[in-house]
């Protein structure tokens, strides 16, 4: 004859059946309510204490049979895969609380905003006013420059957005210089490291560099969105030559070439 | 008081998933897009300067400087140096050092504000360990206690290095002078610190830097030696 189960006894079987541990405490205060509750309907209705407890342990059945359906709803890969989201969670929002609460956060929400929102545009030109010094004498512009068609220089499309050709009235040194964009292929590129990397050549074979004289100069201009702008000099350019090609030091897959003016004028 | 609606298990997981992607996304943004790989990072280092290659790394040193580690590789022909800053899973690269390759051996110098290292690159078959000195030879001014003293400095430093299957040899060199008042001590940093420029070509410091480098198989047999001289300003083999 089967032994009666005691609703303890009943409770331990079916949780047994639950692969995933970390619920079956739960699953038993549940299980248990339930017993508690029958209990105490059959106890209200009259019945001995034995009775009720025997009666109610009965009514909620094999304890194997809703064992395996607690196993099935609490399924293990589920309750694993949740646990391990909850712990990856947390870290991943402490590190970013972390983050935000960084003292350059404001920086670097600003910067990174202008750079994902707004559109990329190679329209607005670098602060570059051919006009100065010139009023005053300082510079005489010999002329214009024509800007050469954009060209693919890695994954930054290089546009020269300004060209001007001018001397220094006093000792006639000549210097060209250039308003250039680099418009990256992504948003999360970085300014292109155009210092140490251009070089330019002009047709009388001068070789222009940051090293040495005839110095090429660089430097960055206030950034549109999506685009990097830079000033770059020709400095103390020697002879009169025709055109200076801008290019890199470390290969030739790219150049840009300014035709300068033939005849200077007065 | 809004009660949220109770989510089943798999809704928490694809709840806890968004949660956890909007962080990553915020903790990427906090880092200024930094990338994830020093492979990635390398490969938008090169893209910043018009690079089309992508750069191969070939050794990986230990963390050293500022918890720092230096990355050595080619791009192309050349060879490349830079230092890695890893923050959490990011890493941020120093400015690229291009070297072009020389035969049968590479020195590669990292520049100002490296590790007083000297790498070597070099396939020399059989080859198992090296040993290098490098030799600076530098004219110092320094002043101390209103005084100037001119400081002949003639030292060699040797070191040891293992091959890396790549064909890279590491060698740390090690400072003499301990004493930081010592006028010695400053002739050597002025002279490491021209060492260190001249990859870029912009030592002020008169220096010539003599590297010697001898291979060695596993048994101890020496199979080649070479030499190469660098100047402060110009590179002369």
């Amino acid at each position: 004859m089967e032994e009666k189960k005691t609703a303890r006894q009943w409770c331990d079987e079916a949780v047994s059946y639950v692969r995933f541990r970390p619920d079956r405490s739960a699953i038993r205060r549940e299980l248990t309510q339930h017993l508690m509750d029958s209990r105490f309907q059959l106890l209200d209705q009259g019945l001995d204490t034995e009775t009720a407890d025997a009666r109610s342990v009965a009514a909620m059945g094999d304890p194997q049979t809703v064992g395996l359906a607690l196993d099935r709803a609490h399924n293990p890969f589920l309750g694993w895969l949740w646990e391990l989201s909850r712990l990856v969670c947390g870290i991943l929002v402490f590190l970013a609380l972390c983050c935000v609460l960084r003292s350059d956060w404001r920086f670097t929400v600003q910067n990174n905003l202008a750079r994902l929102i707004e559109p990329a545009s190679v329209s607005q030109e670098p602060e570059l006013d051919p006009d100065y010094g010139v009023a005053d004498g300082t510079y005489r512009l010999l002329g214009e420059v024509g800007c050469p068609a954009p060209v693919q220089a890695g994954d930054y499309t290089l546009t020269v957005t300004t060209a001007f050709y001018r001397e220094e009235t006093e000792n006639g040194q000549r210097s060209l210089t250039l308003g250039l964009t680099a418009q990256p292929q992504h948003f999360w590129m970085e300014a292109p490291a155009l210092f140490p990397i251009l070089v330019a050549v002009d047709s009388n074979g001068t070789v222009y560099s940051n090293a040495r004289a005839p110095w090429i100069s660089v430097w960055p201009l206030e950034s549109d969105a999506g685009a990097y702008q830079f000033c770059v000099d020709f400095i103390s350019i020697p002879g009169e030559p025709e055109w200076i090609q801008l290019q890199s030091s470390l290969d030739d897959s790219w150049s840009l070439r300014l035709e300068l003016p033939e005849e200077v004028t007065p | 008081m809004i009660r949220l609606p109770r989510l089943s298990r798999k809704q928490r997981v694809v709840r806890n998933l968004l949660v956890g992607l909007a962080a990553c996304g915020i903790i990427w943004y906090g880092f200024d897009f930094a990338p994830p790989t020093a492979g990635l990072a390398l490969r938008w280092k090169a893209q910043t300067y018009l690079l089309e290659e992508t750069p191969e790394l070939l050794y990986t040193s230990p963390a050293g400087k500022n918890g720092s580690r230096e990355l050595v590789g080619r791009c192309g022909e050349r060879w490349f140096y830079c230092r890695d800053y890893q923050t959490l899973l990011f890493h941020d690269l120093g400015n690229l050092t291009f070297t072009e390759p020389t035969e049968p051996v590479t020195c590669i110098i990292p520049p100002f504000g490296g590790e007083d290292v000297l790498y070597i690159a070099a396939q020399i078959p059989g080859a198992a360990r090296a040993a290098c000195s490098v030799r600076f030879q530098s004219t110092v001014s320094v002043a101390q206690n209103n005084t100037t003293s001119i400081i002949d400095l003639d030292e060699t430093y040797s070191a040891q290095a293992e091959a890396n299957p790549q064909g890279i040899y590491r060698f740390p060199l090690e400072r003499k002078y301990e004493d930081a008042l010592a006028p010695m001590r400053t002739a050597e940093w002025a002279t490491f610190h021209a060492y260190s420029c001249i990859p870029e070509q912009n030592a002020g410091l008169d220096l010539i830097c003599t590297v010697q480098v001898t291979f060695y198989s596993e048994d101890g047999r020496e199979l080649m030696q070479d030499s190469q001289t660098f100047q402060a300003g110009t590179e002369s083999t």
